[in-house]
């Protein structure tokens, strides 16, 4: 358990954090869809016998590179790059699961999410990610919000802006593997929208948004294991259903404050 | 008509430039020369190039053929940003739920010059506050810029780009979206901004009515450079009367 909320609690930062500017990006599915994608890589790592979550981050990676190639080369909205290989990815997991036999049990932790069965090295990995997006947003703070806000004449200023989304798509796809491990492929992209969702919605700046993602982050991640623990719940549902409550609560707070 | 050869006061020379998209000829040969202290109205009807052009001149799109100097380095070379600023013809259209305040924009136009995150916090506020003073705009420092209408949005956008004191102002149609009783007054701010801080300015506009007193040197652009010259000379040209006969009706013309 105590392992559970270590780790919970740094993915959930990242994500928050991440989970603000790919909002505004306008790229909220990117989650949903590198999840899905990834769902290949875990097929792969299975049917081999590799490590999966392996083999899942190192397609997330190469899919978030080539997504955003294509909508740089190809023209292509970044949703329809998302679409094309969310649909894909999991379409090629569905085959490699269909050629194999006897990991359903493995791949349904994949699915649902297992954070209470998550080991020490995987908690040292969450820190790790977390404090690389943290320190990331930190040291580039304004230029991303620059890019964020207003592409083009962040690009007239001479800032490196394809790098920046390089590296936003690169950390995206880590995040996205790393909270696999919390609340599975499935629901992995509520912890991305959700609480920057709940951020943007009443925030009147933008680190307030973040700072508000991060809280909303956190008590999702705390309240929804203890629930888990003491009602014998699924904690990737229990977490997720508390970050849309507080959602809710915000939405009701901006209603009445306005 | 343009000179091909940079004059010592020059801070940019475009220089036979042409482009395409796809098979469409958008610039041909285009050579121009802005001059420190120019306030340059770019000039053409919609789809002749002007905005291509600026984009080629801040390094967005690359020409299929010609040279760009700014400051008199090729622009690959080029990295001193913070010496120009810019307004995109759409800078207006952004999400007005985004969060953030006036006095975010603004600093976000100190970051060409240096990574503000070693600027001082009252550096930051003192040169933001300034920009925003210059453009008239600075009891709304802590709106949410959404929140604006299209006019103030502007002004805030013309304070991002001039809050690095850059020594040329680019606007790639400024008015749009600006109620037309307010562009004189538009036009005086952008006045000050030129004598008073010995800015260079160039506008980019598909409205020949809105070029007035202030404007010195017209650059007329049809994806040829059709004329280059004084704004005083401008409306006795063969280039005007084509605009006109074209269906650009002059609106309002201040002598």
């Amino acid at each position: 358990m105590q392992r559970a909320v270590i780790a919970g609690v740094f993915i959930a930062v990242a994500c928050a954090v991440l989970g603000v500017f790919l909002i505004l990006r306008r790229e909220s599915m990117i989650g949903h869809g590198l999840a899905h994608a990834a769902f290949a890589g875990v097929a792969i790592g299975l049917l081999l016998d590799i490590m999966p979550l392996g083999a899942a981050l190192i397609l997330a990676v190469l899919i978030s590179i080539l997504i955003l190639k294509l909508r740089d080369r190809a023209g292509l909205y970044g949703d329809t790059g998302i679409a094309i290989f969310s649909s894909a990815g999991f379409a090629l997991g569905i085959i490699l699961v269909s050629m194999a036999q006897g990991f359903n049990v493995d791949l349904f932790s994949y699915l649902f999410g297992e954070i209470l069965a998550i080991d020490t090295t995987e908690v040292w990995l969450s820190i790790i990610l977390a404090a690389a997006v943290v320190s990331m947003v930190f040291f580039n703070y304004n230029r991303l919000l620059y890019i964020t806000f207003d592409w083009e004449s962040a690009r007239a200023s001479g800032i490196k802006v394809k790098r920046l989304d390089m590296m936003i798509a690169v950390l995206t796809a880590v995040t996205v593997i790393m909270g696999m491990k919390v609340v599975g492929i499935i629901l992995v992209s509520a912890l991305l929208v959700i609480p920057a969702a709940s951020g943007l919605l009443v925030a009147k700046n933008f680190k307030r948004a973040i700072i508000i993602a991060i809280i909303n982050a956190l008590i999702s991640v705390v309240i929804g294991l203890t629930l888990s623990f003491h009602l014998n719940i699924p904690a990737s549902g229990a977490l997720v259903l508390m970050s849309f409550l507080i959602f809710g609560i915000m939405m009701i707070f901006k209603k009445y404050r306005n | 008509m343009a000179s091909h050869a940079a004059e010592p006061n020059t801070l940019v020379s475009i220089s036979d430039v042409s482009y395409f998209y796809g098979n469409n000829h958008v610039l041909d040969q285009v050579s121009l020369n802005i001059r420190k202290g120019d306030f340059l109205a770019v000039i053409g009807p919609n789809g002749s190039g002007k905005t291509t052009l600026i984009k080629i001149m801040l390094g967005l799109l690359n020409p299929g053929q010609g040279e760009v100097k700014l400051f008199g380095k090729l622009l690959r070379d080029f990295t001193d940003w913070g010496k120009i600023g810019y307004v995109p013809q759409k800078a207006t259209h952004f999400d007005p739920f985004f969060p953030i305040s006036v006095k975010e924009v603004v600093s976000l136009g100190l970051i060409s010059n240096r990574n503000i995150a070693f600027i001082s916090k009252s550096e930051e506020e003192q040169a933001v506050k300034k920009a925003l003073c210059r453009v008239e705009m600075n009891h709304l420092i802590h709106k949410r810029i959404g929140s604006l209408s299209s006019g103030q949005q502007q002004r805030v956008f013309i304070a991002r780009a001039i809050v690095s004191d850059p020594d040329i102002l680019i606007l790639d149609e400024p008015t749009t979206g600006v109620d037309a009783s307010m562009h004189d007054r538009f036009f005086d701010m952008l006045n000050v901004l030129h004598k008073e801080n010995n800015l260079t300015i160039v506008l980019i506009t598909h409205e020949i009515g809105i070029i007035n007193k202030h404007i010195s040197q017209v650059a007329c652009l049809n994806q040829k450079l059709i004329y280059h010259g004084k704004h005083s000379d401008f409306c006795n040209s063969e280039a005007f009367k084509k605009m006109i006969s074209g269906g650009h009706h002059l609106i309002s013309h201040h002598h």
